[in-house]
């Protein structure tokens, strides 16, 4: 098999398969996709977490039914994580507004 | 800066969470991952897979280690998402539903060149295995050596050197003189 035959092989690919060289609409279609994928795992994080922390003031609040103390640690560990979770999240959101 | 010195000072720019830097990395290397994704799959697989390659770009720029080039790298992860695309058929038929609606509105597929021979390529492409698709593809579409395809396909170089003779003779076979 020649040289030629590749190169006219090649170009016969390169032509029909080929998108074009500048495709803006691809780079669009990239980076909507992008944020949707972000904000959905933003979304299922702090779902996630608010669920996590309700369970475990429940679980505190189950146990400590007549311990004040074992409730009172349970309330600021629901606390604690979410505060971890959707303080960064308000500074975030905050930071947006400031920059539009 | 050669090609791929600016190709590498870009990636390690998106890795610093640079927008410009992943906006022209796009646009350098989109028009070679899609047709290479076009050769090897479905036409909305492909898009797909060219849109997942990009994003995981975004989010494992740090995996690159400079072993090959940047577009050998990114060759890499397409043939991996448009492999792992193949296995979920009913997705698949998904995704090819939603890829024609969306055409059907935005003229997604309006390309160039002739309708006639691309359908009698694509046919001719159909008589390949996938992985002789990828080795032409890469071989003769993306002009790589068959060094540097073997590495995108993580296959020796001597089966790359197979399937792409073998491949290349049934195109011919198929397509006669009919490209010349």
């Amino acid at each position: 098999m020649s040289d030629d035959d590749d190169k006219q092989l090649s170009r016969l690919l390169q032509r029909n398969l080929a998108p074009p060289a500048r495709d803006p609409m691809f780079r669009i279609r990239v980076l909507e996709r992008r944020e949707r994928e972000q904000f959905v795992r933003r979304v299922t994080l702090l779902v996630g977490t608010g669920i996590a922390a309700a369970g475990v003031y429940a679980v505190a609040a189950t146990l400590g039914e007549t311990d004040r103390t074992v409730r009172g640690v349970g309330l600021c560990l629901a606390l604690a994580l979410g505060a971890a979770m959707y303080v960064p999240a308000l500074f975030q959101a905050m930071r947006g507004m400031g920059g539009k | 800066m050669t090609s791929d010195a600016e190709d590498v000072a870009l990636l390690e720019a998106v890795r610093g969470g640079s927008e410009r830097a992943f906006n022209l990395l796009i646009d350098r290397h989109q028009q070679a991952i899609r047709m290479f994704l076009r050769g090897v799959t479905t036409p909305a697989d492909a898009e797909d897979a060219a849109q997942e390659t990009f994003l995981a770009v975004w989010t494992q720029a740090k995996n690159f280690k400079g072993m090959s080039s940047v577009r050998s790298w990114l060759l890499s992860i397409a043939w991996r998402k448009a492999k792992g695309m193949q296995r979920w058929f009913f997705r698949s038929r998904k995704r090819e539903t939603a890829y024609y609606d969306e055409a059907a509105i935005t003229g997604m597929t309006a390309e160039s060149g002739d309708p006639a021979e691309r359908l009698a390529l694509n046919q001719a492409l159909a008589q390949l295995t996938t992985d002789q698709r990828a080795a032409v593809m890469l071989c003769l579409g993306c002009e790589l050596s068959h060094g540097e395809a073997a590495e995108v396909l993580e296959m020796p170089l001597g089966t790359v050197k197979s399937h792409v003779s073998r491949g290349r003779a049934r195109l011919r076979e198929f397509l006669g003189d009919s490209y010349e």
